[in-house]
């Protein structure tokens, strides 16, 4: 199906058992339901998502603010809150269940097997700690963690600190691990974000629109460098971003989200050759282009959660709408090869 | 790399100019700086009050009645008690009761109501608004009010007043505390810390207190005035420190009978108590200034 070309990316096999069980996805969301109790009623935000992350493969996940791709990223890492509740639908990460396992064992997985960047460098950094103060706390509490304290003092893990922060190419390490966050620029406190990251040899990056907060040439710089470091380490990443170029930079496959729904999966290319849903197709038609034309968007806004439309979810902005998409929720189907869309213009979305 | 990063030499520079701009604008009020002045003089009056008294041993049980009630002079200058004894030696020493008492209760004050309000404020739920309930019934009564009951109901020593201040006061630092932990627990540093696996104990405790300190030491500051005011109340009801002891609040209930004719007897100890108080305040006013201009610099660095 999508992305077979990527099962045997290299680098997978560099990491851990990978090597027995390379075709078993590394993550697999499987029909995903989230509700929101929320004050005006019950917003059924995440509406049976699945996606599947192989290792050493790299995903996107693209969709308008609101779409609710950060609530499936948190869903991933159970750091949902309070008001949400995963109505059904199941997270396998490496083989586990992870609805079923109990919050202690979730934190032993968090940091250690999956890590999160998140999007703001500006306050995603404690201020009243230095740099180094951090990547030696993360590093002594994701290590055997006997005795932290005496870890802490560790030559040696002040040198995994230092070779981290050289691996995401901070110029003179030294000096920036006794800074604090606000001494930093933008670019640099990302870097440090992602270094955070890697100390405990996730083998699952979430990147929460990554780079989003910088200018855009830090942030080119940022993605160039990450997707070379997941590369080499073999790491599987999933992105989550809002920009179609974002994700065309970084991406093997992208899935394209819309109203807490998977509307598109494609691999990277064959997605910006040709879009299926209507939706992907407005998306990359609202990116403006250097001709300076500016794209059309897409009329009207998100769908109302708590009373969505009652079928296919996009069909009160499509301009194809048809009769059955009013009566009818399509399915996410192989309308193509190697692509899945859940739309009724595609014979196999629609239930007979 | 585009970005240009100091050297190990210039991050120190930077780092003592950190300090001395905080000591500048430490500097801008002259309140502030008076309020050092005395606190400073407080302190070394408390730490060398056996070099700098006149009559060190009239400090403690010592009975001169030829020498009683004597107006200020230049052998006493600031007169002396009923019983004959240097007002200016007791109050030297008087310095050292107020400043331990205050400190004491405010570290147990600090270390009782800071973990509760981080607990309450990050855990919430059931076991947050218990704590906060007895928080509030704590609130409803004047400090002052409790400490007394609380007194009174133990025998009267110093001690006692000083722990009779202290259930009076951790309930302020829980709801200080409380409010902190509750806007920072919304910053994104501690979600990041969830997202790479930290612990809640740590997060609540080595994430999000160490963000709440500087109000927490403003507060400690200005406490510091009114503990010592209210130990001296207590004193001077008799409730607390008792006589020969060289509180403040106990000079002065000594020292009433003989007002207003030998005036110095009560006069100078409440001097004593109001300078130390107005010093605290304006310590305490002056480093809040300090550290509100930090916090936004900081908001505004974002």
């Amino acid at each position: 199906m999508a992305g077979r070309q990527l099962t045997d990316q290299p680098g997978s096999r560099e990491r851990g058992n990978a090597g027995t069980r390379c075709q078993e996805p590394l993550l697999s969301v499987e029909d995903l339901v989230i509700h929101f109790h929320l004050y005006e009623g019950l917003a059924r935000v995440i509406n049976g998502v699945s996606l599947t992350i192989r290792r050493g493969e790299s995903v996107a996940l693209v969709g308008e603010t609101g779409c609710g791709k950060s609530i499936t990223a948190k869903a991933i890492l159970g750091l949902l809150p309070p008001n949400a509740e995963i109505v059904s639908g199941r997270i396998v990460f490496a083989g586990r269940d992870l609805r079923r396992l109990p919050e202690e064992a979730l934190q032993k997985i968090r940091g250690r097997k999956m890590a999160m960047i998140f999007q703001d460098p500006g306050t995603a950094l404690n201020p009243v700690f230095t740099v180094g103060d951090q990547l030696m706390d993360v590093a002594s509490w994701q290590g055997a963690s006997r005795a932290p304290l005496v870890r802490r003092h560790n030559g040696e893990l002040r040198r995994r600190c230092l070779d981290m922060l050289r691996l995401v190419r901070i110029p003179d390490p030294e000096s920036t691990f006794r800074r604090y966050p606000i001494e930093l620029s933008g670019g640099m406190r990302q870097r440090v974000l992602i270094a955070l990251a890697l100390l405990g040899e996730p083998d699952l990056l979430i990147a929460d629109e990554l780079g989003t907060a910088l200018d855009v040439s830090i942030q080119d710089q940022i993605l160039e460098e990450l997707r070379e470091l997941v590369r080499t380490q073999g790491l599987s990443v999933l992105y989550i971003t809002h920009n179609l170029g974002v994700a065309r930079l970084v991406s093997d496959r992208i899935y394209v989200m819309y109203g807490g729904e998977i509307a598109e999966v494609a691999p990277t290319a064959a997605m910006f050759s040709r879009q299926l849903h209507p939706y992907s197709q407005g998306l990359l038609a609202a990116i403006p282009r250097l001709s300076g034309s500016i794209g059309e968007g897409i009329e009207g806004r998100i769908p109302d959660y708590i009373d969505p439309p009652p079928a296919c979810r996009f069909a009160p902005r499509c301009p194809f709408r048809m009769a059955i998409c009013d009566q009818q929720r399509p399915l996410l189907a192989a309308s193509e090869p190697g692509r899945l869309a859940a739309c009724h213009l595609y014979p196999a979305s629609t239930r007979r | 790399m585009a970005e240009i990063v100091a050297t190990a030499g210039e991050l120190r520079v930077t780092r003592t100019r950190e300090w001395r701009k905080m000591w500048f604008r430490f500097r801008q009020s002259n309140l502030s700086l008076l309020g050092f002045g005395i606190i400073a003089a407080v302190i070394l009056a408390a730490v060398f009050a056996p070099q700098l008294a006149p009559y060190p041993h009239h400090a403690g049980i010592f009975v001169d009645f030829d020498h009683a009630l004597k107006a200020p002079s230049a052998y006493n200058w600031l007169g002396t008690d009923d019983a004959g004894r240097d007002i200016l030696s007791r109050m030297l020493f008087g310095a050292r009761i107020s400043l331990i008492l205050g400190l004491m209760v405010l570290i147990i004050a600090v270390a009782v109501g800071v973990p509760l309000g981080v607990v309450a404020g990050y855990w919430g739920g059931r076991a947050g608004d218990l704590i906060m309930r007895v928080t509030d019934v704590f609130l409803a009564v004047p400090p002052i009010a409790l400490a007394l009951a609380v007194t009174a109901a133990l025998r009267p020593t110093l001690t006692n007043a000083m722990v009779a201040i202290a259930f009076a006061w951790w309930p302020w630092y829980t709801r200080l505390v409380y409010g902190q932990v509750l806007s920072l627990k919304e910053q994104q540093f501690v979600e990041a810390s969830r997202g790479l696996g930290a612990s809640r104990w740590r997060i609540a405790f080595r994430e999000i207190l160490p963000n709440a300190w500087s109000p927490i030491i403003v507060k400690v500051t200005l406490d510091m005035g009114f503990v010592i005011l209210t130990s001296s109340g207590l004193s001077f009801l008799g409730l607390g420190a008792q006589p020969p002891t060289p509180e403040w609040g106990t000079m002065i209930a000594e020292g009433r009978d003989y007002l207003p004719g030998a005036w110095w007897a009560a006069t100078f100890p409440g001097l004593a108590i109001f300078l130390t108080v107005l010093g605290f305040n304006l310590l305490g006013d002056g480093l809040r200034d300090v550290f509100d201009v930090e916090i936004e610099q900081w908001r505004a660095g974002n």
